[in-house]
């Protein structure tokens, strides 16, 4: 809600000044979105004239010659060409040297010679100076001001806008009077309510049929007659400027000052285009009634819109859609240049579901911002009321015929609530004086119904539905009385230690033990767009999709983390030919919904054994780092795996003690082609199902003892054939040797090349042996390497 | 007899200026060792030999000087003999860095780490929920009912048949409020901190964002424990200086409701603005109700941090979405504390 300072003190007294004001709106009710000063906007140079003479100009028949006084002691020529000009106006001056217009229109006023006489400025039109749309004319100021004024300041416009976040629960502040209360409550200052004119029921000027009370609870309509249609008042239109609304006619514009005064919607029908129903008395009927789906409003923002079963809609004697109930009118019965009986409507719509209609169409108007969240029914005489008082002193002549209200929803009013001062200070913490808490109601429109020493009971205002129990009381009191005196306090009682979590432990652990060897966490947003996912190989069908995707590019859900790897490795990291990123984190599908997962992958100019045994590394440890009873293991058999971005006969299973809980695998060229991946194409990817391994019982490894005695170590070359493999050469070292003394064996060095013979490789092992308890003797160690030495001969 | 003292100090001196000039010369170590402890020529030896000729005032203060020097050259000749036999293999002490490469945690999950430590400290337990969730527990629970005009505020990420992904790590509390009801695990307190979703994007906001939500659950505890462990935490992740502020708000879980900011600081232009960071409030008595608790028995607060907000005050990271990108570039940039 865009407040004006200077507007708002007309319904509060207040010394704060607007930086203050705007402060205190934070620490009291409503956080400040931003402020912008009006005088800033409109150029320093532009300024009120006073036309004292007009002259045709002698060289041009479209052209004339005003003499204007600006308050500079000497008069100003200036030429100008609008029809409207004439001796006594009080009109808008751009100084030479004045800016006007944006962007590409700007330009900037100089003194030229037009047709032989020279100008001295320009008197503008409203269009020119971006506060109207009327550019068929100059400006007329109504009211005489002194010539020289900064015509900001002139036309009402020098004021400063608070821009205020209003929460959902505090319709009654999309007001000024609302607004103002507030000020009046934290300031202690006064309150003045505008001046309105009185309205009588009289003959009902419409008959109104509500068929649904609960979609609406009251209906208020007003007939005026003698309605001349014309602009509304200079200082009207600056206010509606200032809160952000494009000034129309005089009675748009007023319904609309009135919606921000008032904070009730209002709506205008030409009463003439309204049918005539069939009584005797020959007046137009109008119902309330929720709409059949597919209907239709012709609105009068020349939109069509096709409606749902349950809008709500109000229909003339024809049944036919004349408004669009708390959102728009109908295009048929609106206000025109020439109508000159105005219906007004004033009404109390079910905001839930102005709401929901105001979503499904797709429009969010002033009124349906208003509606939606639950309005006063109290108000809408109110005002009408202030709106016959403001056309009144508009439109001279203008007749109030008569007033149809009808409200049903009377008996729906607020039960009283009962506080007791102990139970005030059980909630805050703090003790608010009984006559704090009574100062800071009764300003706010409670009303105290009875108060002892321990408590008081109050009923609160009909503007504050948002109020039903006690502790919405007690935060009108702590938010008025100061949240910033509230005392910092530390919650009391024993602090018991907190029961350790082990699922987030272990993810937290693994991630620490990953980034330990090099590697980089990711956390990539879960989407991913359907050209993605083909991209990548994946099908769309085992995906969650979004069916309102904000962009396509967001429409699935992911099932593996390797789509947004890739995505990465092309994009944010496409200059990196080395890396190694991992992430912990969800992924989606139907039938699982949501599972964790551990993924990774590694990219790399390397050849993949090089790299692979790089991954191997990174992995190595891992189990133990997650508190788990035994390490990952690879197993190259399993055939049950298989992911379509990566290459079948690479794919190695994961297994945890004998099961099979992820895989590890080369990505296809062809899937890195598709995604554009032109360096480090060397790219393993790694997935880890953690569901079930979450919830694993921690392991609490215990010390395995120390080597005490010296160890022997050994290097061993073997020449082996090409196909077998390092593990089948580790495994039959790994049985042939003395087990009860091999301590270790790694892998050193492969070699090949064509001198060692065909499809032969030569393998260097390094081999530690130790006796654990004992010193081991040379020779044992010399048959142990000769019975390995003899083994391995056989794979040849 | 001072001159003869002084005249047999200055012979003591010499002798050990002579050795260390020779071990700067490089002279071989064994005739160094020759001139000074030679049973003949030994210039120490014979400095030695001539001590029981001297006075008793003499050998008083002679005798220890001598022997000092004594054990002092022995152990200089010794270490010169060593390091001529073991000499410092060359090498340029200039060379740059190897390029090691370095892992990172994501400044998200460290943030998490370091708050949930925090609140560890303060008895809180973590705990985590499914980030699918109905909206019975993102809304209807939390006292949000489905025409609540609080709704739009969400911008909720629907999924199909009633599912959505939850907009805020609130969801959380009526489950667990309900379990640690029937656990019998009451006062609670609990932090949850997880992924969440909103559709919107800019600078400032990230289609899946993080937040840390705290509860505390008790007999009696008020909005002023609120603030003051509000303020702690604020305290404890930037440090003593941090400027907070509280102020009203409104959210229809919380009863009553508020914010929290914080002043930031860009300590490139010095501007300073408020942002907020966290939401909270006392525990509405429906969503206690919701959750089985009897609002007349206990009390309790709740808060929703926002996880990305510190560590961009933390960093001077200006766009949300850069977190996000998992440039290396930037997350080598903040490699925690591994």
């Amino acid at each position: 809600m865009k407040i004006a300072y200077r507007w708002l003190l007309d319904y509060v007294k207040t010394n704060l000044d607007v930086n203050d004001l705007a402060e205190r709106f934070i620490f009291t009710s409503s956080e400040v979105e931003g402020m912008e000063s009006w005088a800033d906007k409109l150029p320093e140079l532009l300024v009120v004239g006073y036309v004292k003479d007009v002259v045709a100009h002698p060289n041009a028949d479209r052209l004339r010659v005003a003499t204007v006084d600006t308050g500079e002691g000497k008069d100003r020529t200036i030429v100008c060409g609008a029809p409207n000009l004439a001796v006594g106006q009080t009109v808008a001056v751009a100084l030479p040297g004045c800016s006007l217009g944006q962007g590409t229109e700007a330009f900037t006023i100089a003194e030229r010679e037009v047709r032989g006489i020279l100008s001295k400025g320009m008197i503008c039109a409203e269009a020119e100076i971006g506060i109207g749309a009327d550019a068929s004319g100059i400006m007329v100021l109504e009211h005489k001001s002194k010539p020289g004024t900064r015509l900001a300041e002139a036309i009402g416009l020098a004021d400063t806008v608070i821009d205020l976040e209003i929460t959902p629960n505090r319709p009654d502040l999309l007001s000024y009077l609302g607004l103002a209360r507030e000020v009046s409550t934290f300031d202690r200052s006064k309150l003045i309510e505008p001046n309105s004119h009185p309205l009588k029921k009289g003959a009902p000027p419409v008959s109104l049929d509500i068929l649904d009370h609960k979609s609406c609870r009251r209906y208020s309509a007003l007939l005026l007659e003698n309605v001349v249609i014309g602009p509304s008042p200079r200082w009207m239109q600056s206010r509606l400027l200032l809160s952000g609304q494009k000034p129309i006619n005089n009675v748009v514009d007023t319904l609309n000052y009135v919606m921000l005064e008032l904070g009730q919607p209002l709506h205008a029908f030409d009463y003439d285009k309204l049918p005539i129903g069939p009584g005797i008395d020959q007046i137009p009927s109008l119902a309330v009634r929720e709409a059949l789906a597919g209907e239709k409003i012709n609105g009068l923002d020349g939109v069509t819109r096709t409606l749902f079963a349950g809008d709500i809609v109000i229909v003339d004697q024809e049944n036919k859609i004349s408004a669009l109930a708390g959102i728009i009118g109908g295009e048929e019965s609106a206000v025109s240049q020439t109508t000159t009986k105005v219906l007004l409507e004033s009404a109390n719509f079910h905001g839930p579901q102005i709401r929901r209609t105001s979503s499904k169409v797709g429009l969010r108007t002033e009124a349906s911002t208003r509606f939606e969240k639950g309005l006063d029914p109290e108000q809408t005489v109110k005002a009408l009321e202030r709106v016959a008082y403001l056309l009144k002193e508009q439109i001279p002549g203008l007749k109030l015929s008569g007033l149809s209200d009808q409200y049903s929803g009377k008996s729906r009013s607020h039960s009283a609530l009962e506080l007791s001062f102990e139970g005030i200070q059980q909630v805050l913490g703090i003790h608010v004086s009984a006559s704090e808490c009574r100062s800071i109601l009764t300003r706010l429109g409670f009303k105290y119904l009875n108060s002892t020493k321990s408590g008081f009971s109050v009923l609160p205002p009909s503007w504050r539905a948002d109020i039903t129990l006690n502790e919405d009381v007690i935060e009108e009191i702590v938010r008025i009385w100061g949240y910033d005196r509230v005392p910092s306090t530390i919650p009391a009682g024993a602090i018991k230690a907190p029961k350790r979590n082990s699922v987030i432990e272990r993810k937290q652990a693994a991630r620490e033990k990953l980034a330990r060897s090099g590697m980089h966490e990711c956390i990539h947003l879960p989407f991913c767009s359907k050209a993605q996912l083909e991209r990548t190989g994946f099908s769309t069908a085992q995906l969650l999709r979004l069916p309102n995707p904000a962009s396509m590019e967001a429409e699935y859900l992911v099932n593996s983390h390797l789509v947004n790897f890739l995505g990465n490795l092309s994009s944010a990291n496409r200059n990196q030919n080395e890396l190694a990123l991992f992430e912990i984190g969800k992924v989606f599908s139907p039938e699982s919904t949501e599972r964790e997962v551990l993924s990774a992958i590694w990219r790399s100019e390397k050849q993949p054994e090089q790299l692979l045994a790089v991954v191997k590394a990174c992995l190595q440890g891992l189990g133990r780092s997650m508190h788990l009873a035994s390490e990952f293991t690879y197993n190259y058999q399993e055939k049950g795996v298989s992911n379509p971005a990566l290459y079948p006969e690479s794919i190695i299973a994961i297994t945890y003690q004998g099961k099979v809980v992820g895989q590890l695998g080369l990505v296809r060229n062809s899937k890195l082609d598709g995604w554009k991946i032109r360096s480090g194409r060397t790219c393993f990817f790694l997935e880890i199902n953690l569901e079930s391994l979450l919830n694993e019982p921690w392991h609490q490894y215990q010390l395995t003892e120390l080597l005490s005695h010296p160890s022997i170590e050994r290097d061993l070359t073997a020449l082996i054939k090409e196909d077998i493999s390092i593990a089948e050469l580790l495994a039959k070292v790994e049985e042939t040797a003395n087990r009860s003394i091999l301590h270790s064996v790694n892998l050193t060095t492969i070699y090949r090349d064509k001198s060692l013979g065909e499809n032969q490789k030569a393998v260097t092992l390094h081999l530690v042996f130790n006796g654990r308890n004992r010193t081991l003797e040379e020779t044992e160690v010399k048959s142990s390497l000769e019975a390995i030495e003899r083994a391995l001969t056989k794979l040849k | 007899m001072p001159s003869n003292i002084s005249q047999s100090q200055t012979t003591l001196d010499e002798i050990r200026s002579s050795v260390y000039q020779q071990i700067e010369a490089k002279a071989d170590p064994e005739s160094i060792r020759l001139a000074v402890f030679g049973r003949k020529q030994g210039t120490l030896t014979a400095f030695l030999k001539s001590l029981p000729s001297l006075s008793e005032e003499e050998k008083r203060q002679l005798g220890p000087q001598a022997n000092q020097l004594k054990k002092e050259l022995e152990v200089a000749i010794a270490n010169y003999e060593e390091s001529s036999q073991d000499s410092c293999p060359v090498f340029d002490r200039t060379i740059p860095a190897t390029q090691v490469t370095q892992g990172s945690l994501h400044p998200v999950s460290s943030m998490i780490a370091e708050m949930c430590g925090i609140f560890a400290d303060l008895g809180f337990e973590v705990v985590e929920g499914p980030e699918i969730v109905d909206e019975e527990d993102n809304f209807e629970s939390l006292n949000i009912t489905t025409d609540h005009p609080a709704r739009d505020g969400h911008k909720t990420i629907f999924l199909e048949d009633g599912w959505l992904l939850r907009t805020q790590t609130s969801s959380i509390q009526v489950k667990e409020m309900q379990r640690r009801l029937k656990s019998k695990q009451l006062p609670i307190r609990i932090v949850a901190p997880g992924k969440t979703y909103r559709r919107e994007t800019d600078a400032t906001h990230s289609p899946m964002f993080h937040q840390l939500e705290a509860l505390l659950v008790d007999n009696q505890t008020t909005l002023s424990d609120l603030k003051g462990t509000m303020q702690y935490f604020a305290k404890r992740l930037f440090g003593e200086d941090i400027q907070t502020r509280f102020r009203p708000h409104f959210f229809p879980f919380t009863e009553p409701s508020a914010e929290l900011d914080m002043l930031w600081k860009d300590k490139k232009t010095g501007q300073t603005r408020w942002l907020e960071v966290a939401g909270c409030g006392m525990v509405h008595p429906k969503v206690m109700a919701n959750a089985g608790l009897n609002p007349r028995i206990y009390q309790g607060w709740a808060f929703g941090f926002s996880i990305e907000r510190p560590i961009m005050i933390r960093h001077g990271i200006s766009d949300i979405r850069q977190l996000y990108a998992n440039s290396v570039e930037l997350l080598d940039q903040f490699p925690s504390q591994l």
